[in-house]
């Protein structure tokens, strides 16, 4: 533990009980892949929207052995990142870091990193909506007897309504997964380009929804589908350009407005990797 | 009179969530021998990877069953103390299950697996395994798959109690329900949640 580590707190803020509540809720999600298992979520010193999920599993995962990094849209370096980090630098005293590969906790807001996750790294997803039928259904009861019964028609139905008024499957990000072939699971906010990823992932996947109180998980190696039709199949976004920092034509591109004529360029959103390409280029 | 109670943690903040991060890695992992990190001082005839689980993970909200050979009086004072939980009746309340005596355990099916829409709401074996981390040599191996396994795995038959394949297959056809174990060796873990399938 440093000597900057904050005095008053708990370790890692949040208290011994609520701790082993969360950590009971992590054990029972990932024994059941997809799944949403509900937890007493508590106030955290952050709004609603703002990660409360996902910084309630990593309190309750994380210890001085740990490495912390801490994404926002794949960046190391928004306010929503750089707050996090700190917050677990001065309550758990643990080292941080912008390095994928030198992680061994990643929480991430809407993003999975470019570099291909490890064996034995966690990455801590915050999600805010975690019912991927919410928008269809809005009874909490129903959804859960849908999921209960492997009920899912109605999300093929809004998929295939998508293609009859759009000529496509126009969702681009938080794209419906299904996980080990049984529930149909909200991935969070990442672009759809990031779903792939998450299949067979050598990493441990949590996901903490703070003001909806549900924590999920997929372990390593487990089968993870985004879904489709077999005449319209699940395709990522694809650009036309590379990144004009580092040249990268197979990473996700943030669109970034340069001047009010219609000046623009695209960039990685993934701040490490793009990085990393310029200094090895060099 | 004052009775005597095992100590447990030493240091509770980092044992405990050291002991939990390789609860995780093993029920992360089916089928891989995680090391565990401490030995918590417990009760008589519990190994100091037993209490440090039982410490970790129990508390007020989660019944707790003990085997009777779990279930001497020093125990229940330890577990009271230390964790607060109340003692379930029999298996199908329990939270979480202390089975010292893997040829006396209870069927499986007389744990809690949970219900179709709460499937968490099942209960968590810690079964005692004495072999657990010990080669031998002709060891028969299960195959095992499922999630958190990359292609396949291998299980030494000699880590379970007997019969206890047959009785998971049950467990494991239950699924999304269906009851969790922990192996728990002297000095490491193996995770089977309810996803594992054994064969061979």
């Amino acid at each position: 533990m440093t000597a900057e580590t904050m005095q008053g707190y708990n370790y890692a803020y949040l208290d011994e009980q609520t701790k082993a509540m969360i950590r009971r809720a992590i054990l029972k999600a990932v024994a059941i892949p997809g799944h949403q298992v509900p937890f007493g979520s508590r106030e955290m010193p952050l709004p609603y929207g703002w990660g409360t999920g996902g910084i309630q599993i990593t309190a309750s995962i994380i210890g001085p052995l740990d490495v912390l990094k801490v994404i926002d849209q794949g960046s190391d370096d928004t306010t929503n990142a750089v707050s996090i980090r700190s917050f677990f630098a001065r309550t758990a005293g643990v080292k941080t870091t912008t390095a994928t590969e030198e992680a061994t906790v990643i929480q991430t807001r809407h993003r999975i990193p470019e570099a291909p996750l490890t064996d034995g790294q966690i990455i801590v997803y915050q999600v805010p909506i975690p019912e991927p039928l919410r928008f269809m259904e809005p009874s909490e009861s129903e959804t859960r007897t849908m999921h209960a019964l492997e009920e899912y028609g109605v999300m093929h139905v809004k998929l295939y309504e998508d293609i009859a008024e759009h000529g496509r499957i126009a969702k681009s990000y938080d794209y419906p997964v299904r996980v080990q072939s049984r529930y149909v699971m909200a991935p969070s906010p990442i672009p759809k380009f990031d779903n792939p990823k998450m299949h067979d992932s050598p990493a441990l996947q949590l996901f903490g929804a703070g003001r909806e109180k549900r924590i999920y998980a997929i372990p390593p190696h487990t089968r993870v589908e985004s879904l489709d039709f077999e005449d319209h199949p699940f395709e990522i976004q694809k650009w036309d350009e590379a990144c004009a920092i580092c040249g990268a034509r197979d990473s996700f591109l943030d669109e970034i407005l340069t001047d009010d004529r219609g000046g623009r360029m695209f960039v990685c959103s993934d701040s490490d990797h793009c990085a990393r390409r310029v200094r090895e280029d060099c | 009179m004052l009775q005597p109670i095992p100590a447990g943690f030493s240091r509770p903040v980092f044992e405990s969530q050291s002991t939990f991060r390789a609860v995780l890695q093993a029920m992360a992992n089916p089928g891989r021998t995680v090391p565990m990190p401490v030995a918590a001082q417990g009760p008589q005839g519990w190994s100091g990877s037993m209490a440090a689980l039982v410490l970790t993970l129990c508390d007020m909200d989660t019944p707790i069953w003990l085997d009777p050979s779990a279930a001497s009086p020093e125990a229940l004072r330890f577990v009271r103390f230390h964790c607060g939980s109340p003692q379930a009746s029999a298996p199908h309340e329990a939270a979480f299950a202390v089975v010292l005596e893997p040829k006396d355990m209870p069927a499986l099916r007389a744990f809690t697996p949970g219900t179709a829409e709460f499937p968490e709401r099942s209960s968590t074996l810690l079964l005692w395994s004495a072999n657990l981390g010990q080669a031998g040599s002709g060891v028969r191996e299960l195959n095992i798959k499922g999630p958190g396994i990359d292609g396949r795995g291998e299980l030494p038959l000699h880590w379970l109690p007997e019969g206890f394949a047959e009785q998971w297959r049950a467990n494991a056809g239950l699924f999304p329900c269906g009851v969790d174990v922990i192996l728990v060796g002297p000095e490491a873990v193996v995770g089977l949640p309810r996803t594992v399938t054994m064969e061979g």
